[in-house]
């Protein structure tokens, strides 16, 4: 039987690998291109057996879910219809592939921007299965910027962006007024992510309406990070923290 | 900042279970101040109890003595009223004449009994007054304290003090 009291297991899926942290005790189980989360999941599931999990919590990575704005509502109340809200943004971002994701909607309060999540609806029913198949309780499926932003939010102030930048992936999520103002994808290729993640900065700092951020939050590792800033961000605080490796994820 | 909850799980059981645990840690949270509670009461009521007491003893007899100042004071009102004053009143006019003229009452309802200050215009007229005031059911025994002879515009006459029983129950 579970303690009540005990903490889950954490679970993190990157395409590089797979990584768990239990009873403050972290390690990859499997390390490696993962070219789809099947391969991923049938190396979880392989090893399953062995990892001796009663309640897990799983973190997924940048490349299994996709993230939209929606903008203020409020007329809108019921979850329901920002549900819909929510499924009809990534529609239109992303075309007909979304009707098969499952989509999740945070509210950040009424008048306020919405952010929507969405992850293949296939992936989450394999993890569900595993789970079952397994006698794990998951207490949480949740994506990479969640765990991030839900670790370091009392340490950002209220307009600040956060780059969280992955092997061949980055994300920048600006955040103004304590709000959700936008998110940026970009996919760069091997070893151009530090060029990428400048450009990606350079276009932000330069669009129009774009509010001046107090602080730069990077995650990831320090190969990844962009090593020049744009200009009109010099005045800019920066901050530095791991975050996006299956390791780290499994950490948060 | 707001939490961002974007949670797949849809761990349903676990948030009843987590619900479920949190009301239970309320409820035995407010028994436990409730049980505190109670007792801080019952101690702080034992206190006030034995302090009382303490201070009734020291207290009381003070306290005793003063009601029964009171008491008496209370009962002596209550005896005074008690007298049958109208009865006394009718007396007196009913032996009152024209010879006889009374200046001063004082009645003593504590001690039962009435004094009369007065001016007979002889003896006789005394000694008939004494005889009618005696035949009053209201009054007991009659005593002449004093008598003195007097003149007054030329006549002769009497200065007299009597004292007379007052019944608290006259006989019918």
């Amino acid at each position: 039987m579970s303690r009540l009291w005990s903490s889950p297991a954490t679970l993190a899926l990157a395409p590089e690998g797979i990584a768990m942290s239990q009873g403050g005790k972290s390690r990859l189980l499997m390390q490696g291109e993962a070219s789809d989360w099947k391969t991923l999941l049938d190396a979880l599931r392989d090893m399953a057996q062995g990892l001796a999990i009663r309640r897990a919590r799983i973190i997924l990575s940048a490349p299994y879910v996709r993230y939209a704005v929606l903008p203020p509502q409020p007329a809108v109340v019921a979850a329901r219809d920002w549900q819909a809200l929510g499924a009809h943004a990534l529609r239109q971002l992303y075309g007909a592939v979304a009707d098969d994701w499952v989509v999740r909607v945070s509210l950040q309060g009424h008048g306020a921007p919405a952010v929507a999540c969405a992850l293949e609806r296939a992936l989450l029913d394999e993890l569900q299965r595993l789970a079952g198949d397994m006698r794990w309780r998951l207490t949480s499926i949740e994506p990479d910027l969640m765990a991030v932003f839900n670790r370091h939010r009392r340490q950002l102030p209220a307009t600040a962006w956060l780059l969280l930048a992955g092997p061949q992936r980055l994300l920048l999520a600006e955040l103004a007024a304590g709000r959700w103002e936008r998110f940026s994808l970009a996919h760069p290729l091997a070893g151009e992510e530090p060029a990428s993640a400048a450009a990606l900065l350079e276009r932000a700092a330069r669009r129009d309406g774009a509010h001046s951020p107090g602080l730069l939050a990077c995650f990831g590792d320090e190969t990844l990070l962009p090593v020049t800033y744009p200009a009109g961000m010099s005045h800019v605080g920066l901050q530095r923290a791991p975050g996006t490796s299956p390791l780290q994820l499994a950490e948060l | 900042m707001k939490r961002l909850e974007l949670d797949f799980s849809d761990d349903r059981a676990g948030r009843r279970r987590s619900v479920g645990i949190t009301a239970l840690l309320l409820v035995c949270g407010l028994f436990v101040v409730a049980v505190q509670w109670h007792r801080a009461v019952d101690s702080r009521s034992a206190g006030l109890q034995s302090a009382s007491e303490a201070a009734g003893q020291a207290v009381l007899p003070a306290a005793a003595e003063s009601g029964q100042r009171e008491l008496l004071v209370a009962n002596e009102a209550a005896r005074a009223l008690n007298r049958p004053w109208g009865e006394l009143l009718a007396a007196l006019e009913q032996a009152q004449d024209s010879r006889v003229q009374l200046l001063v009452l004082q009645p003593n309802p504590r001690k039962g009994e009435v004094q009369l200050s007065g001016e007979a215009a002889s003896f006789a007229a005394l000694a008939e007054y004494l005889s009618r005031l005696r035949a009053q059911a209201v009054l007991g025994e009659v005593v002449l304290n004093s008598q003195r002879p007097m003149e007054e515009d030329g006549r002769q006459a009497l200065a007299f003090t009597l004292t007379a029983e007052w019944a608290e129950h006259p006989a019918p």
